[in-house]
């Protein structure tokens, strides 16, 4: 009788790594500076990478994952602990990283010209592939080039993604199986015209 | 071996293309900055004026309470005028049920007397005329050919 009270040994780790990260945000919220230099350390990178995927630009994506980690760790007493933190904090980066896109587009359009060629001045050597991939996310709408990041690149699950974009799980899988298949015929289509 | 689910998965070219796209790493002065900043940004907070600034700053779903109200209130205020405004204009106008109460009869004065006629035999007076003369009824005279004239009498005479 004993055996079967007994958890499996992989939820028991999981209740255990639950608790210790509760007990890290808690901390963190206090303004302890170790656990935010622990939660810092499990989750820059992370965040940084996601910002570049996004802005493309890599003085840019440092910046705003500057700003996201400030802000998260400014905003600790905030989180509720509803979602794990770090489904909290892509939600956060995702809407700091989209204002800061959309508000460089609007700049663009205003001053194409000279956006145009300060671009031009910090161009970073990119393979043909990478910029056959990067024209081909930016042809896609918003809502599903983000799905399509956060599946590809980070490898969150249809729920997980669900929990950061605040989407039910079918309209993840509808979106990502849109996305994908508009990726396709976008990158046929590149290809056909090289 | 694993089969390509074309709904659910890309092709191998596209797969690997994503696969083989690399972000650059963080610089390596990242988390100095992030210290310096955190500190900098934990200072705004001490002290009376930090928590106001805290309550100030206090976010839901990552909008200011203070916009959220700013906005709302403005957005019901422009409701209002225009639900106001519609009224206003919708309100049929009504028909009066009941004859006006006749009003109280004014008197007489010298000056509401002063009709045309008197202000014509002024002018007379003033530029030191005759009195204009009356306007008589006409008269029809028969002539001697058998015809007809209408004449204006004066009081001097016939014209």
């Amino acid at each position: 009788m004993a055996k079967f009270l007994v958890l499996p040994r992989v939820l028991r780790r999981r209740l255990a790594q639950s608790s210790h990260e509760r007990e890290l945000l808690r901390r963190a919220q206090n303004g302890d500076r170790e656990a935010v230099a622990v939660l810092l350390g499990r989750h820059r990178e992370d965040v940084g990478r996601l910002c570049f995927q996004i802005l493309r630009e890599r003085e840019k994506a440092e910046d705003a994952a500057q700003e996201i980690l400030l802000r998260a760790f400014e905003k600790m007493p905030q989180f509720r602990g509803e979602s794990e933190f770090s489904t909290w904090l892509y939600r956060v980066a995702l809407n700091h990283c989209l204002e800061i896109k959309r508000t460089l587009a609007r700049r663009e359009s205003l001053f194409g010209g000279e956006e145009e060629a300060r671009c031009t001045a910090d161009f970073s050597p990119r393979s043909d592939t990478k910029m056959a991939l990067e024209t081909a996310l930016d042809a896609l709408p918003e809502t599903l080039q983000i799905v399509l990041v956060l599946r590809q690149w980070h490898e969150k699950s249809y729920e997980e993604i669900g929990a950061i974009l605040n989407l039910p799980t079918g309209t993840v899988k509808s979106r990502l199986h849109e996305a994908r298949r508009e990726f396709r015929r976008i990158w046929e289509a590149q290809n056909e015209e090289i | 071996m694993k089969k390509f689910d074309a709904n659910d998965e890309f092709p191998p070219d596209i797969a690997a293309a994503f696969d083989s796209y690399s972000t650059p790493p963080l610089s390596r002065d990242f988390e100095a900055r992030f210290w310096t900043q955190f500190e900098a940004r934990r200072g705004r907070y001490r002290g009376f004026a930090g928590f106001l600034r805290r309550l100030w700053e206090i976010e839901i779903e990552g909008v200011a309470v203070w916009r959220l109200a700013a906005s709302t209130f403005s957005g019901g205020a422009a409701c209002a005028l225009f639900f106001g405004c519609f009224a206003l204009f919708a309100m049929p106008a009504e028909t009066p049920r009941a004859a006006p109460e006749s009003l109280p009869e004014i008197p007489a004065t010298p000056r509401m007397a002063f009709d045309a006629r008197h202000f014509y035999a002024r002018e007379w007076e003033e530029f030191g005329l005759v009195r204009p003369p009356r306007i008589a009824p006409q008269k029809r005279q028969k002539l001697e050919n058998g015809g007809e004239i209408s004449c204006i009498s004066f009081e001097n005479g016939w014209v």
